[in-house]
């Protein structure tokens, strides 16, 4: 028995503007059935005016928070004290300074530390590692986990690809120092990057290279993000599956034994690829992209927040989780999943919707409101 | 063409036509038929996936675009032959 971080709690969040395939049909060239039969998605849910990624990431933190609650009251234990918090995001609300702290504040946390990890699709499991890892060594008592993007701030409106594939959204877990036997132990991880890959998955524009090298006559670069991805395609059904075959080693699991894997919801057929190299059958493989597209660093705590809701994932079940994205970069982890309550069991809280939230910290700067009314919960878990 | 190369290539190209079958339901006189893979609607993202599929079951690694919408069965064959005795 060793020192091990446990997940504890999970929620998630998507905005409630839906937007399917046919109301991207009616501005682009694209179809319900090509996107269908290239993506396996059916509709995805966008941000809009006046919501950006901190204020997903808070309603998905918010949720795992009363979730860690309710699971420790259930099993009469304290509630953990969170004093890490790790967002998982490439699209932060501005350039600098992290995004993190003012989740934070906007939770009540206090003065914890909290940074932004940014691997893209593979966000959230680099920073469920590096929470993980800084819960182990004493660093943290309990970390909240998110990973939250909006990606349809940076999507070319005119690329019919990317907006067929990307949607918004938020998923977070809280993790607290246990013993590696309790259920909801983090089991293994396995991390890589490669990046001679680093223009297959890019916003080229913006940053530091086009300002040391852009020079006043030349036109401004791309700040749209662009994907190469039938590259991508490949190298992430090989990566995953790879870096999912090395935790399973790790555990000592078989692939039959494994119960559940809940992969980055890339593309439909990413899925049932990487399913088909580890031989795993589709009732193994979590998805639920069909009405949440790609949601990047959300992705992940995204689908297990659908599955453990709808019973598909269930106490006892062995998990492995993986992700491929920008850098290009990798990873995977596992878990015997645990006993949760979630948030979307709880009372209705009081308060504002969150699009009047998120007016509210544009009026007054990022002071936290009362809520006095929210959309449902199963319905944004879609 | 030794006999043995002319067996060694005929059997690739039942395995791989199996495969395609097994994989993407195209029957196999279809792909033997001598048309383009365009022809019978096998778009790259599927080219794609047949790599995948060769990669995970015979082992062959074929790089981005090795495997052309413009390629018939058999030239296919040849690309995947040529990786094989690499």
């Amino acid at each position: 028995m060793s020192r091990a971080a446990v997940l504890c709690g999970l929620g998630a969040w998507v905005p409630p503007t839906v937007v399917d395939n046919d109301q991207l049909a009616r501005d682009l060239d694209t179809s319900d059935e090509w996107i269908r039969t290239r993506t396996g998605i059916a509709r995805r849910r966008i941000a809009g005016p006046g919501l950006a990624t901190s204020d997903l990431a808070a309603e998905a933190g918010r949720r795992a928070l009363e979730s860690a609650r309710r699971t420790a009251a259930g099993a009469g234990a304290p509630g953990p004290q969170v004093d890490l918090v790790v967002l998982a995001t490439s699209t932060p609300d501005q350039p600098c300074p992290a995004t993190a702290p003012q989740v934070a504040h906007r939770l009540g946390l206090g003065t914890v530390a909290a940074f932004d990890v940014a691997a893209v699709c593979t966000g959230f499991i680099y920073a469920l590692a590096t929470a993980a890892s800084m819960v182990v060594a004493g660093c943290a008592r309990s970390a909240l986990v998110i990973g939250a993007d909006t990606f349809s701030t940076i999507l070319d409106p005119a690329d019919r690809t990317t907006r067929a594939i990307f949607g918004d959204g938020a998923g977070a877990v809280v993790l607290r120092a246990g013993e590696d036997t309790e259920p909801g132990a983090l089991l293994a991880f396995d991390l890589h990057s490669d990046g001679a890959g680093h223009e297959l998955i890019t916003v080229p524009g913006g940053g530091a290279r086009e300002r040391s090298l852009r020079t006043d006559n030349e036109a401004v670069w791309n700040r749209y993000f662009t994907m190469q991805g039938r590259a991508v395609f490949t190298e992430a059904v090989v990566h995953m599956s790879d870096s999912v075959r090395t935790v399973l080693d790790r555990t000592g699991w078989s692939s039959a034994q494994l119960d559940r894997l809940v992969a980055h919801q890339a593309n439909l057929r990413i899925l049932r690829a990487v399913g088909g190299q580890l031989d795993l059958d589709d009732r193994q493989v979590v998805t639920n992209l069909d009405e949440v597209g790609n949601t990047v660093a959300a992705s992940i705590p995204l689908a297990l927040a659908d599955a453990a809701s709808d019973g598909n994932l269930r106490p006892g079940h062995r998990v492995a989780l993986t992700g491929f994205g920008g850098g290009v970069t990798w990873g995977s982890a596992a878990l015997t999943w645990p006993r949760l309550a979630l948030a979307a069991d709880a009372p209705e809280p009081e308060g504002t919707r969150l699009t009047e939230e998120a007016a509210h910290f544009t009026e007054e700067g990022a002071h936290f409101t009362e809520r006095t009314d929210r959309t449902d919960d199963k319905e944004n878990l879609s | 063409m030794t006999a043995t190369t002319a067996t060694t290539t005929a059997t690739l190209t039942d395995r791989v036509a199996a495969l395609i079958a097994e994989h993407f339901g195209l029957p196999e006189e279809e792909l033997r038929s001598g048309v383009t893979f365009d022809e019978l609607e096998i778009d790259s993202l599927v080219l794609v996936e047949l790599g995948l599929i060769l990669r995970k079951d015979m082992g062959i690694v074929l790089l981005e675009g090795e495997l052309k919408p413009s390629h018939t069965l058999e030239t296919a064959v040849e690309v995947i032959a040529s990786k094989e005795a690499a």
